[in-house]
């Protein structure tokens, strides 16, 4: 805010007010000068506001959630697949609307791609994001640690396996801070809590599917579309997911951190 | 430990909560830590934000977008110039790491120079008292020639707000084609 004040801004042209959402954020959505709104945040929350708004006859842009794939195709190039699926999935330690929480492997590397996956997982240096060595943060507070630690609980209720991590991290530099080991779930199926809800924390699942057909399925089979990840030599393929992919974001052999300002974000 | 005391920013003035309550935001890497007190802002304040605004819109709304253009690329390279300070205290503030936060300062310097660029090559007018608009006069020998030759070029949306100053070849590829553009002094 200050930066555009110094670049020359007038005063009065952006305006910021500290609050919570129920209080403040429902203040600005009310106010019967206020013509039209942007919001970024979970999806709970967006319905409200959008039921809010219509009832104002106001216009909404809304920024929320999402349960974001990954499909890797058995003739994918397993380095970049693996590169993507790491940093898409706890890069910003899994806390981005378009983190990567699904993982979807055909049978055919299903395998070699989960063990290496799961090796490098565990190397991932947690910590301080201050001290340039690690890798992974911490989450942004207790109460995202507890969203990570109940979903984690919920797939395990729910027949998946817990591949590595699944706790936070309480010991040593740990003591002070919201860490949570970087979490990767097996044997999870489509129907799973887990692979339908946000978590917004480093948990990602992996699901195995037989063709490109049932990938796309599995893709599509969330209330979610935000944004979606193929990793496929095949360049009909490439553009046929482009088409039946229901997801705002189509990537393609490229993992799915930020965006260009020069493409619209999110669907 | 201290730590500093953050405020609301209306009408170009740094203000508290109109309750004078505030919340602590604690850094997640380590609780300890305290990256400052921000106000907890209710409707009061929030209308005298809206209030703010609606001031500044009077004559904001009459400022050419190169003007505004000159402001977002100003801001573009003070984001630049500040770019490390801002990746450090948005890790501090929620733990991600720097070489993330330093990609994120990073989009908002290029949103800054892409819009900012885009809006002073625009069709605007840049006077408050000028308006200009872009005309399409549907000539029919001009659009059967420009039909294939530029059928993706001239619809899209870039080359509607670029133009004025274009060389001279795009300026009469551009009137063959159909399109002119008004300026009309208020």
């Amino acid at each position: 805010m200050q930066t555009l004040m110094d670049a020359g801004l007038p005063p009065g042209v952006v305006n910021l007010v500290s609050g919570s959402g129920a209080t403040a954020g429902m203040a600005l959505v009310e106010h019967p000068d206020v013509r039209a709104i942007s919001f970024t945040g979970s999806s709970a929350v967006g319905a409200l506001v959008a039921q809010r708004a219509a009832a104002l006859f106001k216009p909404v842009s809304l920024e929320m959630g999402g349960k974001n794939a990954q499909i890797v195709m058995d003739d994918a190039n397993l380095e970049l697949a693996l590169e993507g699926a790491l940093w898409g999935a706890f890069g910003t330690t899994g806390q981005r609307c378009t983190a990567t929480s699904r993982i979807l492997l055909q049978k055919g590397i299903a395998g070699k791609f989960t063990a290496e996956f799961v090796a490098r997982a565990k190397k991932l240096v947690v910590g301080d994001g201050l001290n340039e060595a690690v890798e992974v943060g911490p989450q942004v507070n207790e109460a995202q640690i507890e969203t990570s630690e109940k979903y984690v609980a919920i797939a395990l209720a729910e027949g998946a396996k817990l591949l590595t991590g699944g706790h936070r991290l309480t010991e040593a530099v740990y003591e002070r801070g919201y860490y949570f080991e970087p979490t990767v779930l097996g044997a999870v199926t489509p129907g799973m809590r887990i692979a339908r809800e946000e978590v917004f924390g480093p948990v990602v699942c992996l699901i195995e599917f037989e063709s490109f057909e049932a990938a796309v399925a599995i893709a599509n089979s969330i209330d979610y579309g935000l944004s979606t990840a193929l990793y496929t030599k095949d360049v009909n393929r490439a553009f046929t997911a482009m088409r039946d992919l229901e997801a705002g974001l189509f990537i393609s052999m490229r993992r799915r951190l930020g965006r260009r300002c020069t493409y619209p974000s999110a669907g | 430990m201290a730590h500093p005391t953050f405020h609301n920013l209306i009408g170009g003035q740094w203000l508290p909560a109109a309750s004078g309550k505030t919340v602590l935001n604690l850094n997640p890497a380590n609780h300890a830590d305290v990256v400052g007190a921000f106000p907890s802002s209710h409707a009061e304040d929030v209308a005298l934000a809206v209030e703010a605004a609606k001031r500044a819109f009077a004559s904001w709304r009459l400022v050419p977008a190169p003007k505004r253009a000159e402001i977002l690329v100003r801001a573009g390279l003070l984001l630049k110039e500040r770019k490390e300070q801002f990746a450090h205290d948005m890790t501090r503030e929620m733990g991600k790491v720097l070489t993330e936060t330093r990609g994120d300062v990073q989009e908002a310097i290029d949103e800054a120079f892409y819009v900012g660029r885009r809006r002073a090559e625009a069709v605007w007018p840049d006077h408050p008292k000028r308006v200009a608009e872009q005309v399409r006069h549907v000539h029919e020998d001009a659009g059967r020639r420009c039909g294939f030759d530029y059928a993706v070029e001239l619809p899209h949306g870039d080359s509607e707000l670029e133009a004025v100053p274009g060389t001279g070849l795009r300026q009469y590829l551009r009137h063959q084609a159909g399109y002119g553009y008004a300026f009309i002094d208020l």
